[in-house]
């Protein structure tokens, strides 16, 4: 092995770790037969900030640091090179040649460090065999008042069809949304077994008020399904206080409250 | 005074029907549906299908480390009947059945779960250790070219005619474990080698498992010769005077390979001989990365 440097790595750190240093490797004097590891060399310390090591790969993308499942490598052959760690800086003046080497990782997933194995295999595990992978199906609500008949403060009650033939339904929420503000008002609903459906109330709003809603399922495998009526959501306004059906029926009332008092006067102009 | 009864009864029916029309229509009546259908709220889960299955129960109870494909069509059991060595159990859904191996005892026999609508499961045992998975007979130009459940899966997708391109693995006895590790270091020369490993606290680890296989461990005149798997400097198994290969594999304690330090796990052999065997190590790890 030669001992020119061609990389480095670096890592930016909090804390000084209390053994922090360069730790030198494949140098030509560590690579014996009865040596291939240099314990000597290999920092050990409790306090180190998780970091991606990546050593021994034919090629270092620096993309998706954070993202390192795969960055295990093995292999026999290391290109000689300098590591710093723990170092709160580093000057990478000198060490020209080294930039496709350099890492940085302000921090990364906790992940197990092997080196210098021959052979590495790593799995993800699940998700359970035969696992439902279906999301639930949540049908079109149904609506109490109709959109165009809510009336100021009053309750609206959403109904709708949710299945899941798998797993089953695990949960089912309304969120709705007052006058498209940022926040969602979130009612866990109700499963009726005798009519089969999921309901929700949303409280009764002032006149004008829009309202717009969207219903999110879970199934028992954590499947999630989304009813927004393709993204438009399902909305209403609420109506005026008195529309002109209330008109017409207070128009009436006030006749029959009018006939009353001209029957009252009748009989007095009998009498006299 | 009958005409001012009569009148002021139709004042008070006019205003109830009024009033009763104003109610229904302010939310009085927000419970419109639920008195149409004559039913009040139930605050009780929901019934649902039930995600375990007979058959996810029987994986449960029995298997361990698995590899698993559904081949999107449905499975004729006879067929697969064909591939065990041994059936295991048979219902109307699924057989159950030892496959052999290539070049191995029958107690390396994987155990393989056919289901008719389309489900293919090859593990081992509950209790056993996930290193069991490494053939050391694949092992093959510095890589373990498959492992055995790999091999038992394709005995099994060959037979029915499948080729599978993407397999999954799981661990029934560990169903929070999201991540397998075998980490392997071989050795053909007399000597020792190793690797290093850490394993981080913030892991849940809920396997550390060992394979330890040696080629050959007698001389050409019929002596002794050793190998040994060691984790720093600690002999952990040993394989003596053993003429033919020898794999064996077992668990690890916690504080055999404890957490946040670097642990070095070696293979060492003295054997002397011109012709120089496999001598292997692979430590096997299911844990939780978050």
């Amino acid at each position: 092995m030669g001992g020119g440097v061609t990389g480095l790595i670096l890592f930016q750190r909090k804390v000084k770790a209390q053994e922090g240093g360069i730790i030198v490797e494949d140098a030509d004097y560590i690579w014996t037969n009865a040596t291939e590891y240099s314990a000597d060399l290999i920092n050990v310390t409790k306090d180190v900030t998780p970091r991606v090591v990546l050593e021994y790969g034919d090629f270092n993308s620096m993309l998706d640091l954070n993202k390192s499942d795969g960055l295990n490598q093995a292999a026999d052959i290391v290109s000689p090179r300098i590591i710093v760690e723990y170092a709160d800086f580093v000057s990478t003046y000198g060490l020209q040649g080294s930039e496709n080497l350099t890492q940085i990782a302000a921090s990364v997933k906790p992940r197990i460090i092997v080196e210098y194995a021959d052979f590495i295999f790593s799995t993800d595990l699940g998700p359970k065999p035969m696992e439902d992978i279906t999301p639930p199906v949540i049908g079109i609500p149904i609506q109490d008042p109709l959109p165009d008949k809510v009336m100021p403060y009053q309750n609206v009650t959403v109904s709708v069809n949710i299945t899941d033939t798998e797993s089953g339904v695990k949960n089912a929420t309304l969120h709705y949304n007052i006058n498209n503000t940022a926040t969602w008002i979130d009612v866990v609903m109700s499963y009726n077994s005798t009519s089969r459906l999921y309901y929700a109330m949303i409280l009764g709003q002032s006149e004008e008020t829009y309202v717009k809603y969207r219903i999110v399922a879970y199934d028992n495998a954590e499947n999630m399904a989304v009813e927004d009526n393709a993204g438009q959501y399902y909305a209403y306004t609420v109506i005026p206080e008195f529309p002109s059906s209330l008109i017409l029926l207070l128009v009436m009332v006030l006749s029959v409250l009018a006939v009353v008092l001209i029957k009252r006067k009748l009989p007095r102009k009998l009498d006299t | 005074m009958k005409m001012k009864a009569g009148v002021f009864l139709v004042a008070i029916l006019a205003c109830s029907l009024l009033g009763v029309y104003l109610y229904n229509n302010a939310g009085g009546g927000n419970n419109k549906i639920l008195n149409e259908v004559g039913q009040t709220f139930l605050l009780v889960n929901p019934v649902f299908a039930q995600s375990a299955s007979s058959e996810t129960t029987f994986l449960d109870e029995e298997a361990g480390m698995s590899i698993y494909v559904n081949i999107g069509r449905s499975i004729d059991l006879a067929v697969a009947k064909t591939v065990y060595r041994t059936i295991e159990k048979e219902t109307s859904n699924y057989t159950v059945g030892s496959i052999a191996l290539p070049g191995l005892s029958e107690n390396e026999d994987v155990h393989c779960f056919v289901h008719k609508d389309g489900w293919i499961v090859t593990y081992y045992l509950k209790g056993e250790p996930i290193s069991k998975i490494v053939d050391w007979n694949l092992w093959s130009e510095g890589k373990l070219t498959k492992n055995k459940l790999q091999v038992g899966l394709e005995q099994m997708t060959n037979a029915l005619g499948v080729v599978v391109t993407s397999v999954k693995y799981y661990h029934f006895q560990y169903p929070n474990a999201n991540k397998c590790m075998l980490i392997i270091e071989t050795l053909v020369t007399v000597g020792e080698d190793s690797f290093n490993i850490t394993i981080p606290s913030e892991l849940a680890v809920y396997e550390r498992s060992w394979s330890h296989y040696a080629g050959d461990t007698t001389t050409a005149w019929g002596g002794t010769e050793n190998s040994y798997f060691k984790i720093d400097g600690s002999i952990i198994n040993s394989i003596s005077g053993e003429s033919n290969p020898v794999t064996k594999y077992g668990m690890l304690t916690v504080t055999q390979l404890l957490p946040d330090m670097v642990h070095i796990v070696s293979v060492y052999n003295d054997n002397t001989e011109s012709s120089k065997p496999l001598y292997g190590v692979c430590i096997g790890l299911a844990y939780q990365e978050p």
